[in-house]
């Protein structure tokens, strides 16, 4: 690493920056180093031992953990609950936040206090969302019961987070309800960046509202397709807090997915070996899943 | 030009330091033993100044302590009263909430900047701590005698004693007294007596027990509860059998118990969508007096009368009995804490512990959370809605039951629990109980 760097730097004959930008860069970089690599690294270790997380010996078991993890009906239905929620999070996140900075993309006064207003959620904790939309759930006396009592629907009122099928979906509700408006951001910013000749010269040419989508807008905002799908997919793949605070897996593990398997394996269960092997698949998944969608997104994003 | 030079080189000054700083760590040490041994020697060095220029020649001890914050009992107070009484010994005080706690505290420890003074659990909950050698041993102490039999048990493994018990938790039946009697009710005590009642309660348009399942550790209340009068009563030695593999949950009186439990929930008797309902929620219905009862701990009497000071609340212990059988009750030591086995002030710590254990102290804690005492002579300011059960307490009483179970089986206990709310069987969430049980004593 070092080695490259100097060579750089010798080839622009700058010896005096060398020392200068390492001077600068090493804060960084060891912090990066002691806080991140070495900790992910570790955890390799950590997932071939027994360890319990307080005592201070544990044994090398080698691959045992993963092998009790395939075998693990628990993780088999965290792993399918993960992927619900990031299938879908992704899905309509992206579909409702490219529809609303489609409507709301204008640099009108309405226009931009619509978007902070729809960003107003994504500035708040997912703890304190979390908490507002458990009430809002509550069979009891929630708001979304009550209204559909109000309006003559009663029969459609349901126990949206004690139903083993229904829970998971409430959740992943919420999830869009706060975040979509992080992806319609993403989209305004890549709207407002196509040039409008370009808009003008197909008006010319008599091109539908459609089929200027379809050519010019969605080829266009391909960079901000690319960051948004990825990034929802890694916040799906790896959400904790809001499930935590909303449901904390239940009930009975239906809304269970692998980061709080993880958590509660590490942090109830002492098991820090096991936790730290569920760990390793999360962070296998997340990454083979990225670099997919990298690759495939990349390939359509046009230079213009 | 001058001022962007000298600024430059004070940033490439600092930066260097730092990097320094980064180096300085590797050494023999850890980085964070040596960091936490420096901060612990500049503090002693700046304390022992400040007593000698104000009390002459002793030097000053800090204990670090660390302790679930969760219910409020005046610890305050407590070490205000310990530091004017010893004035060479301050107690630096840390509080946390009980999930932060039992993450940060293994972090603590496994870093070796561990607390000298810190909360642990009772009964089997410590034995991770103790075979770790984290706990200090506190056979020793002129307190220990003082002790309740049930709380000393929770205190000891393996025949020695790891911390102070603080109170005594109880599982019971709170109910509207009001509603009672507005309605002619009387506490009933036999199970028979005890569905009829919230039979009567559904006829006249309340909910009769309110249930926060959506929380886990609610769920486990009712069983808790039913356990001591359908299982050790009859059968002290259930736990030891269970150690011993004669027994199991499967086949046990726990099929019949869970079948009654839910039956509360078929019937009607617990209120609507308990899944998707919260303890704070039902806290809440109860307060405004839509929910006659609730099965929880003498913790939620106090959270009761804040949310409405008009209401009158009882407890009674929850009748899981045929008529005439007398009722056990479910009664869980709670500890205050322990001591760190490699403290630099063990006998400093023992004597704050000693200070806390005192009949003043652990009156004004018990007094504060409204808790039973675990000593034989301290007698708390209980709430009138807690001495009605107090004396069902004296017909007899057995521990929260993960207190004697290895740690995993509670944890599938509660997501179990939920499952078979949610429509599954309960043979499988038993099975299941009885898988953990067997993998958590495998070591």
């Amino acid at each position: 690493m070092a080695g490259s760097i100097c060579a750089l730097h010798l080839r622009r004959g700058s010896m005096k920056r060398i020392g200068f930008d390492g001077v600068f860069l090493m804060p960084a970089f060891m912090v990066f180093t002691l806080f991140l690599v070495f900790p992910v690294i570790s955890s390799f270790y950590y997932s071939m031992t027994d360890w319990n997380g307080l005592s201070s010996s544990m044994e090398f078991i080698g691959l045992d953990n993963f092998q009790r993890m395939f075998q693990d009906k628990a993780v088999w239905s965290g792993l399918k609950n993960t992927f619900i929620i990031a299938l879908l999070v992704t899905v309509f996140q992206n579909g409702i936040g490219l529809l609303l900075a489609l409507g709301l993309q204008g640099t009108g006064r309405i226009n931009r206090f619509m978007r902070v207003w729809f960003l107003f959620p994504a500035l708040l904790s997912p703890l304190a969302i979390g908490y507002i939309w458990s009430y809002m759930y509550n069979p009891l006396f929630g708001v979304i019961n009550s209204i559909l009592e109000f309006i003559g629907l009663s029969d459609w009122t349901q126990d949206w987070l004690g139903d083993k099928k229904l829970a998971i979906y409430s959740v992943i509700f919420a999830i869009i309800w706060q975040w979509v408006a992080f992806s319609m951001i993403i989209y305004v910013a890549g709207l407002q960046s196509i040039p409008r000749d370009m808009y003008e010269a197909s008006n010319i040419d008599g091109a539908g509202a459609l089929s200027r989508f379809k050519h010019i807008t969605f080829p266009l905002i391909a960079p901000a397709f690319t960051v948004n799908m990825v990034v929802t997919m890694i916040v799906g793949l790896k959400l904790f807090d809001i499930v935590f605070v909303m449901t904390n897996g239940g009930p009975g593990g239906a809304t269970e997915n692998l980061a709080l398997m993880l958590y509660r394996q590490a942090f109830s269960l002492n098991q820090m070996g096991y936790a730290n092997a569920i760990a390793i698949l999360m962070f296998a998944i997340i990454l083979i899943f990225s670099l997919i969608q990298v690759t495939l997104l990349r390939r359509r994003e046009v230079e213009y | 030009m001058i001022n962007r030079t000298k600024m430059s080189i004070t940033v490439c000054c600092l930066a260097l330091l730092i990097v320094l700083a980064g180096c300085g760590g590797g050494g023999n040490n850890t980085a964070g033993e040596e960091a936490s041994q420096g901060a612990a020697s500049t503090q002693g060095a700046e304390s022992s100044q400040g007593a000698a220029s104000s009390q002459g020649t002793e030097a000053q001890v800090i204990l670090k302590q660390y302790i679930i914050n969760n219910a409020n009992m005046n610890l305050e107070e407590i070490n205000r009263r310990f530091e004017e009484k010893y004035p060479n010994i301050k107690i630096e005080y840390e509080g946390a909430p009980i999930d932060q706690f039992v993450t940060v505290i293994k972090t603590k420890l496994a870093s070796g900047d561990a607390p000298d003074i810190f909360t642990i659990g009772a009964g089997t909950a410590k034995d991770p701590f103790v075979n770790a050698g984290y706990l200090l041993d506190l056979s020793d102490q002129p307190w220990v005698s003082r002790l309740t039999p049930g709380a000393l048990r929770s205190a000891t493994t393996n025949g020695k004693v790891y911390g102070l018990p603080r109170s005594q938790n109880v599982i019971g039946v709170i109910y509207n007294k009001k509603l009672f009697k507005d309605l002619g009710l009387e506490v009933p005590t036999d199970w028979e007596a005890f569905l009829q009642t919230a039979q009567k309660l559904k006829d006249a348009g309340l909910i009769p027990i309110g249930m926060g399942l959506k929380d886990q550790f609610v769920t486990q209340l009712v069983p808790y509860a039913m356990a001591p009068s359908a299982i050790y009563r009859d059968n002290i030695d259930f736990d030891q059998q269970m150690a011993e593999g004669k027994q199991t949950f499967v086949g046990s009186q726990w099929e019949q118990m869970m079948k009654d439990y839910v039956d509360l929930d078929k019937q009607g008797y617990i209120n609507k969508g308990a899944l998707g309902t919260s303890n704070d929620q039902i806290l809440q219905l109860m307060s405004a007096g839509k929910i006659a009862m609730t099965v929880s701990l003498n913790a939620m009497v106090p959270a009761l009368k804040a949310a409405n000071p008009e209401a009158d609340w009882g407890m009674f212990p929850l009748p899981y009995v045929k008529k005439g059988e007398p009722i056990w009750v479910s009664a869980g030591p709670a500890l205050f804490a322990g001591g760190y086995s490699k403290t630099k002030y063990p006998d400093e710590v023992k004597k704050y512990l000693d200070f806390v254990a005192s009949q003043e102290s652990m009156k004004l804690i018990l007094d504060t959370v409204q808790g039973f005492s675990a000593f034989t002579d301290v007698t708390p300011n209980l709430d009138s809605a807690l001495m009605e059960i107090e004396p069902s307490l004296k017909t007899g009483a057995y521990a929260f039951l993960d207190q004697n179970w290895p740690a995993t089986v509670q944890p599938e206990m509660l997501v179990g629990i939920q499952g078979v709310f949610a429509g599954g069987a309960i043979p499988d969430m038993l099975d299941k109980m009885d898988k953990a049980y067997n993998a958590g004593t495998k070591k």
